[in-house]
């Protein structure tokens, strides 16, 4: 390769007037920007919220030391159980049923004889990019009572119309359908990459040794994704656990906060009500129980790869 | 044991993150008709004429103005409220040509999470002046009891000049925290054509029970059109000023919950009643209620003043059709009087102008010019009372059938009972919109606020009134 003599030239030099940087230091100063920003938006906010859900603040409003007060008013706060229940209902029946159909249309988005894969790649991806609050004003004018789409198609089929706001299930199912949406396409672009990476000579084989099509699937696909699927299934778990945008916007808690989620009810006691120490302790409770899960989910994934 | 690590250092960080950090509302996202929010009140400026001027209250020292007083202010309000203060720039700097006054209309749910996040970090980022509701003055000056300015020496002198029910709420363990600025006396609005079709005489209605036989009646003789359109679910307005026209409301003067109280059973099972009755259609929230007075679909709503500026702004077509009567009492003469929303100005302690502050504040919400400058242009009521002295509230309004109906709200603002809305406000409020909830998919009134009190109770530690 040619030496380009402009170039050994300034690299002699010092450039815009900085000192060189040595070897072991450049790095550092590097990532430094990284770093700050990290140490000052993720882990003080960590540590301090922390700090907090240990305090209270007092008539004079000063922030004092409370020991355990706040959490052992979260496990005595029934709104609390009520927004983690509703949470957990969500994560029980939502992520299966949203996992199973993205792998479906992984599946089906990845056979060879399909055309328009781009097309409906791109249309079952766009709902994960939408602007959530967008999203939430069509889904709130679809399913009116009285003069939504939804219900005006069910009524013209001879069924009865839903009070989707109204009625504590429905809204539930309504904010099932909603996350759902928003979701699937997003966990089916994963998986899709996961399956790429499967090579194409192993279905070859078992074509040749007489699989069908659906043990294809059972007994190869599944197994070979097991690692992709932990991952999306943590990540849902995480996700649905934090849930706030669907809740907020939606269907704003719901009846009777039938859709309150655990992350809607640490909003309004934050923000709403100002009580920033609880809102931390709420915040730690739901991090405690993110953690177990996850740990639950990891472990049960490593000892079924090994 | 090894990789363990990511997933738990990963799962803290975007649940910390995410929700202690990146909780910032949405200002479009819910809009509460018990907001200051009135539109522009347009028509009614035109109006003029001498008459006899409704209950005015002299007293309130003369604002003269000052040249020497300078400074930059900024205020935050939102939607009409900040137009409303922009108006009185000009008037405001007349007087005071020194002081720069900059109002930029911040969203209403930004301005608190703005103001929450700002009172809490000592009061940084915050602005002179403030808009805050009435109903949640008492949220921050609990939280933060020295977050606004004390502005007792200089306002008590008014006292006598506001709205009574509106200045106890701007008071905190005995001293003023904050200006009252509009109140929300409330009225019927009701579509006169329609009750015209049915033979109804609005002005002969005198009871709850008079109002649900005239609803029926206005119902049958106007197909499709229901009674009113209230958000089942979301909004309790009707509970509340129903509480408030008992003289009861969330909670009592000493802060026990009010929720099990006969006073609420009576106002929730008029609620109940009136949706057996068939006379209520659900709707979702503001909008939900906009459109379906825009729309015709609901021939009656209950709420504060402030409706009458949407009325104009979104339904100019509908001019004329629109007619005014008190609520009704519960008995044949009882009270027939409530409020509905309404804010309050208040200075954030860490202003450095705080005397530009604070004349800005009086100008605005303590002299005729500043109040009705924003009552004509607005549609903003004010809570000081001797802006009454004005031609303009006694003038036949021709949008509103031709009657004057200012006069009627203005009455009613000396017997408007005093709301006790506590610290608590926010978990009270979704209490109320629990129980009304329960009650109007079937529960039975008095068991659905039971249920409530026992809730409030568990989140917020009072005690039950009873």
């Amino acid at each position: 390769m040619q030496r380009n003599p402009a170039m050994e030239q300034a690299s002699g030099e010092r450039r815009f007037g900085l000192p060189r940087l040595s070897r072991k230091v450049a790095p550092y100063v590097f990532i430094s920007p990284a770093v700050i920003l990290f140490l000052l938006f993720m882990v003080y906010p960590i540590i301090y919220s922390f700090i907090l859900s240990f305090q209270k603040q007092n008539e004079e409003g000063d922030l004092v030391w409370s020991g355990l007060a706040n959490y052992q008013r979260l496990l005595g706060d029934s709104k609390f159980f009520q927004a983690l229940g509703n949470t957990v209902l969500i994560l029980i029946v939502q992520v299966p049923i949203q996992l199973t159909l993205a792998m479906l249309l992984a599946v089906w988005l990845n056979s060879k004889f399909l055309r328009f894969r781009g097309f409906f790649r791109a249309v079952y991806f766009l709902p994960a990019i939408t602007a959530l609050a967008a999203v939430s004003v069509i889904f709130r004018i679809l399913f009116q009572e009285n003069q939504g789409f939804v219900n005006y198609i069910l009524s013209s089929i001879g069924l009865a119309k839903i009070n989707w706001f109204r009625d504590p299930f429905w809204n539930q199912v309504l904010l099932l359908m909603a996350i759902t949406w928003r979701w699937t396409g997003y966990n089916m672009v994963i998986y899709l990459s996961g399956l790429q990476s499967i090579p194409g000579d192993l279905y070859e084989a078992a074509a040749v040794d007489g699989a069908t099509r659906s043990q294809q699937f059972f007994r190869l696909t599944l197994p070979l994704m097991r690692p992709v699927i932990l991952f999306t299934t943590i990540f849902s778990t995480i996700g649905t656990l934090q849930i706030f945008d669907e809740s907020y916007l939606l269907t704003q808690g719901g009846p009777n906060d039938a859709t309150l989620t655990v992350g809607f009810y640490l909003y309004r006691t934050a923000f709403r009500q100002a009580n920033f120490p609880y809102a931390s302790t709420i915040a730690y409770g739901l991090l405690i129980l993110i953690v177990i899960l996850s740990i639950i989910q990891f472990r049960l994934g490593e000892k079924e790869t090994q | 044991m090894h990789n363990m690590r990511k997933p738990g250092l990963f799962a803290l960080l975007t649940l910390v993150v995410s929700l202690v950090l990146g909780a910032c509302g949405d200002p479009t996202a819910t809009t509460s008709p018990a907001t200051t929010a009135a539109s522009a009140a347009t028509t009614a400026a035109a109006a003029a004429g001498a008459a006899t001027t409704a209950a005015a209250a002299s007293g309130g020292a003369a604002v003269t103005g000052n040249a020497n007083l300078k400074g930059d202010i900024t205020v935050w309000g939102w939607n009409v409220a900040a137009k409303s203060l922009q108006a009185n720039i000009e008037g405001f700097n007349k007087l005071y040509p020194n002081v720069k006054v900059t109002v930029p209309d911040i969203g209403r749910l930004d301005v608190y999470d703005k103001l929450t996040t700002g009172l809490a970090a000592g009061g940084s980022g915050l602005p002179d002046v403030v808009q805050v509701e009435s109903e949640r003055m008492d949220v921050y000056t609990s939280k933060f009891p020295e977050g606004f300015a004390d502005l007792t020496d200089r306002a008590s002198k008014y006292e006598s000049s506001f709205d009574p029910s509106k200045w106890a709420q701007s008071k905190s363990k005995g001293k003023i925290r904050s200006i009252p600025w509009d109140s929300g006396p409330t009225g019927i609005f009701y579509r006169a054509d329609m009750f015209e079709k049915a033979a109804v005489d609005a002005s002969k209605i005198e009871t709850w029970d008079d109002w649900i036989e005239a609803g029926k009646k206005v119902q049958a003789a106007n197909p499709g059109v229901k009674f009113a359109a209230i958000d089942f679910t979301k909004d309790d307005a009707l509970f509340r000023m129903l509480l408030n026209q008992q003289g009861a409301y969330y909670f009592t003067q000493d802060g026990k919950i009010n929720f099990n109280s006969p006073e609420a059973v009576k106002a929730m099972t008029i609620i109940k009643k009136m949706n057996d009755a068939g006379l209520l259609t659900n709707v979702q929230g503001w909008d939900g209620v906009v459109g379906a007075m825009k729309n015709g679909q609901a021939a009656t709503q209950l709420f504060g003043v402030w409706w009458s500026g949407t009325i104009q702004d979104s339904s100019p077509e509908s001019k004329g059709k629109w007619d005014v009567i008190q609520m009704p009492a519960l008995d044949k003469g009882g009270n027939r009087s409530a409020n509905l929303g309404g804010s309050t100005l208040a200075i954030p302690k860490t202003t450095k102008n705080l005397d530009a502050a604070w004349a800005f504040v009086e100008y605005c919400l303590a002299t005729k010019e500043g109040q009705n400058t924003m009552l004509k242009k607005f549609g903003i009521w004010p809570s000081y009372i001797p802006a009454y002295d004005d031609p303009f509230y006694s003038a036949p309004q021709a949008f509103f059938n031709n009657k004057p109906i200012w006069q009627l709200f203005a009455k009613e603002i000396p017997q408007i009972k005093p709301a006790y809305y506590t610290k608590d406000y926010d978990q009270a409020l979704n209490a109320g919109n629990n129980a009304q909830a329960d009650v109007l998919n079937g529960m039975d009134p008095a068991k659905a606020l039971e249920k409530a009190a026992n809730d409030l109770k568990n989140q917020t530690g009072r005690e039950l009134a009873k």
